[in-house]
């Protein structure tokens, strides 16, 4: 498959890179510059006609590019750069689109904080934060092309990621016993996700617009991966279990 | 009550800002490209600055047309509805701003079959147009606003066609048609309500073979008009 990644230069994009390289062709892009091997285009997301032309002869595109804080660019970059996107598979008749976000661009505030056992089929609830509400709009255009044109959108939603070896995050570590939030998960089982959603057929799937939540399985109970596993075949490695169990003296 | 009208010089801009000049004190801005000298309207980018916060300081209620504002292409109607109406609404918690009313359109539900009883209890069906898919997304910056932070907000979604004059005209235009006398009252109304938590109420004049149920409006505005059996079911709740 021919795959157009959208800000690949990012934390998560090289280990997708990784995952994905020899299986598939792949076309990268970032606003930044970056050495690659692989066909590198200099792309903003939030220029349509750079989108657009990036995405010829596609037949899958990665959103992998976010930008949080700033109150201009969050909605240039997570909101019309997913239109943009939409547009270019819309443009190209490029089936596939793998959308990436936080997990509270759906299960906001108003979930994680009163609810357990939060499945990614609920109604969105991202609340105003700028980098949850962005995200979210941007997936709600994804899902209204998603109900007019012949574009499969599947969203996979992430919060922590892990080294798997050294049990850090890249705020810190190596984090012993110290609990996580539990939507949590190795970088390389994270690609593998994307990977999973890639080349999953599509007569799989249930509708034109699926939404999954990326952490490992993990006791606590109060996010539900098990759609993930069910519908995209996803078998996390590793489960972080350090993390999560007290070192026993 | 002071008000603040967006996009006033945009055609529902001027509409609501005739209706609600006569009973209150109407601020009117515009966006620097559509603000002329010496028109009356504050020119004001709508950006996250000291300017924003400072037009809508003192305000009781503040109105963010959405459809038949003004027009852009895509990227510009999506950045619109969606940045500036958040950057409005930021600006309004942050002075303590207790109502913003978001005007909208029926043609959310357009989808649906004429003789379904399309109620504020269906699901919109956003077309991929670009004027419809930009005043989804300002519903849904509205909703968020409501459901997370101090400020009550009212999407009124507005019949169509918009139809200059009184309901008569209206009649012989469409199922879902709304005549701008009808809008002036129902935004009348909706201010002097005041804000309720999230409120989403459907008006179009009340043509014979009306297209969408105005239940909510008719309980929450008393728009068209309070009919005395729905006052009594109401009740009777
Ligand atoms: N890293 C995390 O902790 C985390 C947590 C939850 C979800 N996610 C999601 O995972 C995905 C990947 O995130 P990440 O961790 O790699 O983020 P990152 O910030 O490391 O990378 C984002 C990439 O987007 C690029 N980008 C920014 N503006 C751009 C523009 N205008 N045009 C093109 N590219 C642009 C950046 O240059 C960067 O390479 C995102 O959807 C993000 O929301 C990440």
């Amino acid at each position: 498959m021919k795959i157009l990644i959208l800000g690949g230069n990012g934390m998560l994009g090289p280990p997708v890179i990784d995952n994905l390289s020899g299986r598939h062709e792949l076309r990268i892009t970032d606003i930044n510059e970056l050495e690659t091997e692989h066909d590198y285009r200099q792309v903003d997301v939030s220029n349509l006609e750079q989108v657009v032309d990036a995405a010829e002869g596609m037949d899958a595109i990665v959103n992998l590019s976010v930008l949080r804080p700033h109150r201009q660019i969050a909605f240039d970059v997570n909101t019309r750069g997913n239109y943009n996107m939409a547009i270019a598979a819309k443009t190209h008749g490029i089936r596939r689109l793998i959308n990436t976000g936080p997990h509270f661009q759906l299960a906001g505030r108003n979930y994680e904080e009163f609810n357990f056992e939060l499945t990614p089929d609920m109604p969105p609830q991202p609340g105003t934060r700028l980098y949850a509400i962005t995200k979210a709009l941007g997936q709600e255009i994804l899902k209204v092309f998603s109900e007019h044109e012949d574009i499969y959108v599947q969203t996979l939603l992430f919060y922590n990621f892990y080294d798997a070896e050294t049990l850090s995050a890249p705020n810190g570590g190596p984090r012993i016993g110290t609990d996580l939030t539990p939507f949590s998960v190795s970088w390389t089982d994270a690609a593998q996700a994307i990977r999973c959603a890639l080349e999953l057929p599509f007569a799989k799937l249930p509708s034109r617009c699926e939404t999954y939540y990326i952490f490992t399985d993990l006791p606590h109970q109060k996010f539900d991966n098990s759609k993930t596993r069910a519908q995209l075949g996803w078998r996390p490695r590793h489960f972080l279990e350090g993390v999560w169990t007290k070192p026993i003296a | 009550m002071k008000l603040l009208v967006t996009s006033a010089n945009s055609r529902l801009g001027q509409i609501a800002g005739k209706a609600l000049s006569a009973t209150h004190d109407v601020t009117l801005t515009d966006l620097p490209q559509f603000a002329a000298a010496g028109d009356g309207v504050v020119a004001n980018d709508l950006n996250h600055d000291e300017a924003m916060d400072d037009l809508v300081t003192g305000m009781d209620v503040v109105i963010f047309p959405g459809i038949e504002s003004h027009t852009g292409d895509a990227s510009w109607l999506i950045d619109h509805h969606t940045r500036r109406s958040y950057n409005v609404l930021r600006a309004c918690v942050d002075a303590g701003v207790p109502h913003a009313i978001y005007l909208s359109t029926l043609q959310l539900l357009d989808d649906y079959e004429e003789r379904l009883t399309v109620s504020e209890r269906w699901r919109p069906l956003p077309s991929t147009e670009d004027e419809i898919l930009a005043v989804h997304l300002g519903e849904y910056v509205f909703r968020e606003y409501a459901r997370e932070e101090p400020i009550s907000t009212t999407i009124l979604r507005l019949g169509f066609p918009i139809i200059d004059g009184d309901r008569a005209g209206a009649e012989s235009v469409g199922s879902a048609a709304v005549a701008t006398d009808d809008v002036g009252l129902a935004i009348n109304a909706t201010v002097e309500a005041g804000g309720d938590g999230y409120r989403l109420l459907h008006i179009q004049s009340p043509v014979p073979n009306a297209r969408y149920l105005l239940g909510n409006a008719e309980l929450a505005i008393g728009f068209p008009e309070q009919k005395e059996s729905l006052a009594g079911e109401g009740a009777a709740r």
